[in-house]
């Protein structure tokens, strides 16, 4: 079945708040976070035609957004020798990014670019609100192993507040 | 602060990306986006590499095989290569198939563990590629017919083929070792961390993300 381009435009217009987040923590530069973005959106597209309506749309897009963002950290070392053959960019900066976080924001994302790939998707997951079943379907794993492994993140966050806060 | 909380940072946060970051939808709607490629492909660059490589050998070992097959040796020589080369080009042709069914829209742990399993190849091509140690002969015998048109075989100094084949011989049980030792399995041994440096410290961060993978799921 042919995709239609009007569609998937705007399933991605509805939930591109998902792709900014996911970008930017996955990547640390503005550069790295456009490549990532537009790595994400080709392959929303490819899979589009093939989206199968017994999931939320939001659990297919997690899925396939956090599936490229850990792929690409992964080889971040070669990223850099395959040029992207589009000129212009998916994402673009529209304002001079803020870099005036607020403390507790700037300790989160310390935190969460200190987890590994997995743990950071569960916590992201989470912290979009999630519920502990959608959070299981992206993932793979039992409701329980999701609470189990987000009360030990949770555990790990209190205390490094805690430790910012003394 | 409480955890609760950060859902609440986390939200002035999104606010902050959706100020700061636009999707470009001018351009999205008139590229057409079939064509566009994300640099997702290098998995099935190595993979298509080496197919074309041991295609390109296997047929040369099989021209050698029928073209010198009359006599013994040759057809041995050339036989066994033809088998190696079709053996790592079908490996290779397997690896295609498999990145061509990568579905991204599959839970995080199950496409990821994919994905490094398509990596680590280079691991079986090691351990498949082994399998020739003893048969390194077989190279010597094409590779002076084919270069210099010589039957090593019959020129040969009988002490050094004497000697050939006492090194054949004891090349078997060293392979077998090795081809054991080579196994995912071993990761965790630091020789095998030592032999896979040599290889591209790639195969080694795929091994214990695949470790990972398999602790995120279990505990």
């Amino acid at each position: 079945m042919k995709a239609s381009k009007e569609e998937f435009l705007r399933v991605l217009e509805q939930n591109q708040g998902i792709i900014f987040k996911i970008c930017n923590s996955y990547c640390a530069d503005s550069e790295d976070r456009k490549d990532l973005a537009q790595d994400i959106i080709v392959q929303l597209w490819k899979s589009f035609a093939s989206y199968d309506p017994q999931y939320k749309i939001t659990t297919w897009l997690y899925r396939i957004a956090l599936n490229v963002a850990i792929s690409s950290s992964r080889k971040t070392s070669t990223r850099n020798k395959y040029s992207a053959n589009i000129d212009q960019s998916f994402l673009t900066l529209i304002n001079e990014e803020n870099t005036d976080l607020s403390e507790e924001l700037e300790l989160l994302q310390r935190f969460i670019q200190k987890l590994d790939d997995l743990s950071r998707a569960l916590l992201l997951l989470w912290l979009d609100e999630n519920s502990y079943e959608e959070i299981a379907a992206i993932l793979n794993i039992s409701k329980s192993n999701v609470g189990t492994k987000l009360g030990r993140i949770k555990n790990q966050l209190k205390k490094q507040f805690e430790d910012a806060d003394s | 602060m409480e955890l609760d909380d950060l859902k609440n940072l986390w939200r002035e946060q999104e606010k902050q990306l959706q100020e700061n970051w636009a999707l470009n939808f001018e351009l999205l709607r008139t590229l057409n986006l079939d064509k566009a490629k994300s640099r997702l492909k290098s998995l099935a660059r190595v993979a298509m590499t080496t197919l074309i490589f041991y295609i390109a050998a296997a047929l040369y070992f099989i021209y050698f095989t029928i073209e010198y097959g009359t006599e013994l040796h040759f057809a041995l020589a050339g036989g066994v290569l033809s088998v190696w080369a079709i053996t790592i080009a079908a490996g290779a042709m397997q690896q295609l198939g498999s990145i061509s069914a990568i579905d991204y829209s599959e839970p995080i742990p199950i496409l990821q563990r994919k994905l490094e399993l398509l990596k680590i190849i280079v691991l079986r091509y090691i351990r498949i590629g082994a399998w020739i140690i003893p048969f390194y002969f077989s190279f010597i015998i094409v590779g002076f017919k084919s270069l210099f048109g010589v039957d090593i075989l019959s020129v040969g100094d009988s002490t050094w083929l004497m000697v050939q084949a006492g090194i054949t011989l004891a090349f078997i049980p060293l392979t077998i070792w090795i081809y054991r030792k080579l196994s995912p399995k071993n990761i965790d041994a630091a020789w095998m961390q030592k032999v896979l440096k040599g290889n591209g410290s790639q195969i080694t961060d795929s091994l214990i993300f695949l470790k990972d993978i398999e602790r995120f799921e279990m505990s």
